[in-house]
């Protein structure tokens, strides 16, 4: 299967990866134990730097949808369809309004909110 | 005379071949793309003014008719004089190889620059790869390394039998370390082309493939061809037959050219 990435785009370049190798998996283009391209190889074919190749692998990775068996290379995960189906940045993004409508139910306003969430997020005050 | 017979039809042959048959047939494959694929309708394909490209290809044809009339020259030269039987000949099929590779060695670099400027001139956004691994065997087969790798140890086997003899000659254990280098300079083209980054921005996945296809079979050829031609050195020398090894040494190199050019004519006019 062929990956087009566009530079240009305001998504950055890892996460059309990402989106392009969970939408694959989806649509059955690629199925579990399928291998994947090296780091390098699909660095160098894309003109890409290596680490933001390395960045998408290691969410997916992450995310379960691929899976690295040591010199042998980098597979699809054998959960790699439903993982693919999990969209950890919209579960983020539910999860942190929910638990700013109870803040804000308890009368906490927002800059205490920012305050707390920026110490949280730096490991302070924990 | 008679004695260098042999000698002097392998070396006509070797400055025939390097240097009037393949830069001829190469001319024709660059005028042939040119005439298929004219800069008026395939202008990203000519980084440079088509004129840079006509040049090249005039000094390209120059300098192979000057090396091809120093060849002619030297032979010349070997049949006219009545003491050449008793020169050396090997001290000059090397040097005359070299001289003969310069105008390929020339147009690699130039080809290094053209492919430079076209991914310079390429301004497109968008990047596509095919999500697909590359792996040694799908470009040559399993039994044609094996051959390269048995053909390695044999040789290895070989120089350790002929080192017993202390052939004043012999040079022991560089014989392994020159092959082996060799073989690992092989290993790294290879490598660099299967992994490194795409010269020709334009070019397909498919033809890639094809190109991929043949480097990785002209490398191994060669690391076979390499290593069987040293060993053959040896063996000649230990069984006092000195004499045939300036024309072993020249079919050798008419071999690696071969092998070397049909790659080059291919891949480099393919593209062009």
């Amino acid at each position: 299967m062929e990956i087009v990435i566009d530079t240009s785009d305001s998504v950055p370049v890892f996460a059309q990866l990402i989106n392009q190798i969970k939408k694959a998996v989806l649509s059955g283009e690629l199925s579990a134990g399928t291998a994947l391209p090296s780091i390098r190889q699909l660095a160098n074919d894309m003109g890409l730097n290596h680490n933001t190749v390395a960045k998408a692998y290691r969410l997916l990775e992450r995310d379960a949808v691929i899976e690295t068996k040591g010199y042998r290379g980098t597979f699809i995960h054998q959960d790699a369809k439903a993982n693919s189906a999990v969209d950890l940045n919209a579960w983020v993004t539910s999860t942190l309004s929910e638990t700013i409508k109870t803040l804000r139910g308890s009368g906490v306003t927002d800059s205490e909110i920012r305050i707390a969430f920026g110490n949280v997020m730096n490991n302070r005050d924990q | 005379m008679p004695d260098n017979i042999l000698f002097y039809a392998v070396f006509l042959s070797q400055i025939l071949l390097i240097s009037f048959y393949f830069p001829r047939k190469m001319l024709k494959r660059i005028s042939y793309v040119f005439a298929t694929y004219p800069p008026s309708q395939y202008p990203r394909l000519y980084p440079e003014p088509i004129g840079y490209y006509e040049k090249a290809q005039r000094n390209y044809r120059n300098l192979n008719v000057a090396v091809l009339l120093v060849g002619l020259s030297l032979l010349a030269v070997f049949l006219g004089d009545s003491r050449s039987g008793e020169w050396d000949m090997g001290t000059f099929v090397f040097p005359y190889f070299m001289i003969q590779f310069f105008p390929v060695m020339l147009l690699e670099i130039r080809s290094f620059k053209y492919y430079r400027l076209m991914r310079k001139a390429d301004s497109r956004t968008t990047r596509k790869a095919e999500l697909q691994p590359r792996r040694l065997f799908d470009f040559i087969s399993p039994t044609m390394i094996g051959l390269a790798v048995l053909v390695y140890f044999a040789f290895i086997a070989l120089i350790l039998y002929i080192r017993q003899f202390d052939f004043p000659w012999f040079g022991g254990y560089w014989n392994i370390v020159g092959v082996t280098a060799a073989n690992v300079f092989f290993a790294a083209i290879v490598a660099w082309n299967m992994y490194g980054k795409k010269q020709d921005p334009y070019q397909a996945y498919e033809d890639r493939k094809r190109q991929l296809e043949l480097v990785v079979q002209q490398m191994v050829f060669m690391s076979i061809a390499a290593t069987t031609f040293v060993a053959l050195e040896v063996i000649l020398a230990s069984l006092d037959m000195r004499d045939l090894q300036p024309t072993a040494m020249s079919l050798y190199f008419q071999l690696l050219t071969s092998a070397f050019l049909r790659e080059y004519c291919y891949i480099h006019l393919y593209e062009t």
